[in-house]
């Protein structure tokens, strides 16, 4: 088997196991929407200005989602013993991390799509044509946030404390993505796709392929025994 | 507070750091040469 | 008992060596050297440099705050080069390096972290802003807390290593990316701290070198220390496992 399709058909199972029992995607999604909900309450989401706010909120809310949907399903990897079946069987170990890596990004994109449009009525925002910008931001962003996230999810829960150290490993890493995405997402819900928009683009672009790469190479170590 | 202060405190945390840390690390040094774990912990 | 992997140096659980050899003497050198060239330095930074015409007296924390912030990215540097060795070789020696340089790093960088503000306080009036170099150097420090937690949550040796060395890796690519995003974010915002050097006055420059020298010499006096002290302590964690 190719590694290509050993990474589809990994990918697959997660994400046919997770359609069958809408574990994660169930509380990761209600989570995500009290985390929107209580932040409109917290921060000042009206008066000039709420775009930027606005995008924090998002942003914030997204990083939860991916830490909470890759920190669970690594979890449940390890407490079924599945991962020591994947690392018996004789798919590479990069196609193993592709497959994980595309599961994540699959559960974290769904409850991104559902969150979107709740959050922008919620907000009151009225991004017009810059949806498709803030679309395009949502899948670069997250994938950043997930390739760097399935890595150390992988380390993670081999520690003491289980998946629990995974957004202290993430989130300084994050940092960049974080920055890039929050404006980005800031410009298109006011409307306009600057081309200070298309550098923040290009970074995250460049942040997810060097990262990816990264990634590749070390998780092999990670997964030894 | 003078700038003068702010130049003192800035020189003496930073001895009271550097110099911390360096005799912690002597002392841990000594207890675990003697085996003494406890100590070193 | 070892552990065997693919391509790459397989870790050993426990060490084959019988004991931690006793402190080099390039140690003590190092040691020498950095108490000889510190009363040098506070010297020079108090009587030899000239006060600063436009920072006054409070410019003086930068002779101990630059060699710090040099220092404490050289140390991230021996971290990420021995996080490579060591997933390389297998060898964990360089793990023993690499935690040390970790928890030194972490001394100077926080050196940084505190002289920093009260350099800016008394000469731009604010204690912290989010410019990119202080913003970076934050980061940094938060990697290095981080990589240091990790290592507390991870029993295993070998275990512990490899994953060390794995965000020794990330971390260290990752702190550029962040230098040059928060500069990117900030140039768009034109209320900016800018400090100009426009190159230093040569009695300035001089102390600044004196300063680097010293620095030197103290984090490699601290890496050889903190090396050892690790080995130490995994021995003696060792003899009680067995």
């Amino acid at each position: 088997m190719s590694w290509a399709s050993s990474a589809v058909t990994i990918a697959g199972k997660d994400l046919r196991l997770e359609l069958r029992t809408r574990d994660v995607i169930a509380s990761v999604g209600l989570f995500v929407l009290l985390v929107v909900v209580t932040a409109s309450f917290a921060f000042p989401t009206s008066g000039p200005g709420r775009e930027g706010v606005a995008a924090g909120v998002l942003w914030m809310a997204f990083l939860f989602a991916a830490l909470l949907g890759m920190g669970r399903s690594m979890a449940i990897e390890k407490e079924d013993g599945c991962l020591e079946g994947l690392m018996l069987s004789p798919a590479a170990r990069e196609s193993v991390f592709l497959g994980k890596l595309l599961a994540n990004l699959g559960f974290t994109w769904a409850v991104e799509v559902v969150i979107l449009p709740v959050f922008v009525v919620l907000l009151q925002l009225a991004p017009g044509s810059g949806l498709a910008l803030l679309a395009l931001c949502a899948l670069l962003g997250t994938l950043g946030l997930v390739t760097v996230g399935t890595l150390f999810a992988a380390m993670a829960v081999h520690t003491r404390g289980r998946e629990a150290i995974l957004p202290l490993l993430v989130m300084p890493v994050s940092v960049p993505v974080m920055i890039a995405a929050v404006k980005t997402s800031e410009a298109a819900l006011t409307g306009t796709w600057s081309s200070a928009a298309t550098s923040w683009l290009l970074l995250m672009v460049g942040y997810d392929a060097l990262f990816l790469l990264v990634a590749l190479a070390t998780f092999p170590h990670v997964m030894e025994e | 507070m003078k700038d003068v202060g702010y130049v003192i405190a800035a020189y003496i945390g930073a001895a009271l750091l550097y110099g911390g840390y360096a005799l912690w690390l002597r002392i841990r040094e000594r207890a675990l040469e003697r085996g003494d774990r406890a100590g070193a912990r | 008992m070892s552990i065997e992997t693919e391509a790459t140096g397989h870790i050993d659980e426990t060490r084959d060596d019988a004991a931690v050899a006793p402190p080099s003497g390039r140690r003590k050198l190092f040691g020498i050297l950095t108490l000889v060239l510190l009363p040098i330095l506070l010297v020079m930074a108090f009587l030899y440099a000239p006060e600063d015409l436009v920072q006054g007296p409070a410019q003086r924390i930068f002779y101990i705050h630059v060699p710090s912030a040099w220092i404490g990215f050289l140390a991230f540097f021996v971290v990420f080069v021995s996080s490579i060795a060591l997933l390389a070789t297998g060898d964990r020696k360089y793990d023993d390096v690499a935690a040390a340089s970790a928890e030194v790093g972490v001394i100077f960088t926080t050196a940084v972290l505190i002289t920093g503000p009260l350099w800016g306080r008394p000469v731009w009036g604010v204690f912290w802003t989010w410019d990119p170099r202080l913003t970076s150097y934050l980061m940094l420090w938060l990697i290095y807390l981080s990589y240091i937690v990790l290592r507390g949550y991870v029993p295993e040796p070998a275990r512990r290593a490899r994953f060390s060395a794995v965000l020794g890796i990330v971390g260290f690519f990752d702190v550029p990316i962040v230098y040059l995003s928060v500069r990117w974010w900030r140039s768009e915002h034109p209320l900016q701290l800018v400090f100009q050097r426009a190159g230093l006055p040569g009695q300035m420059l001089v102390t600044l070198l004196v300063g680097v020298a010293t620095f030197t010499f103290m984090y490699l006096y601290l890496l050889s220390l903190r090396t050892r002290t690790g080995r130490l302590r995994e021995r003696s964690d060792e003899e009680v496992t067995q």
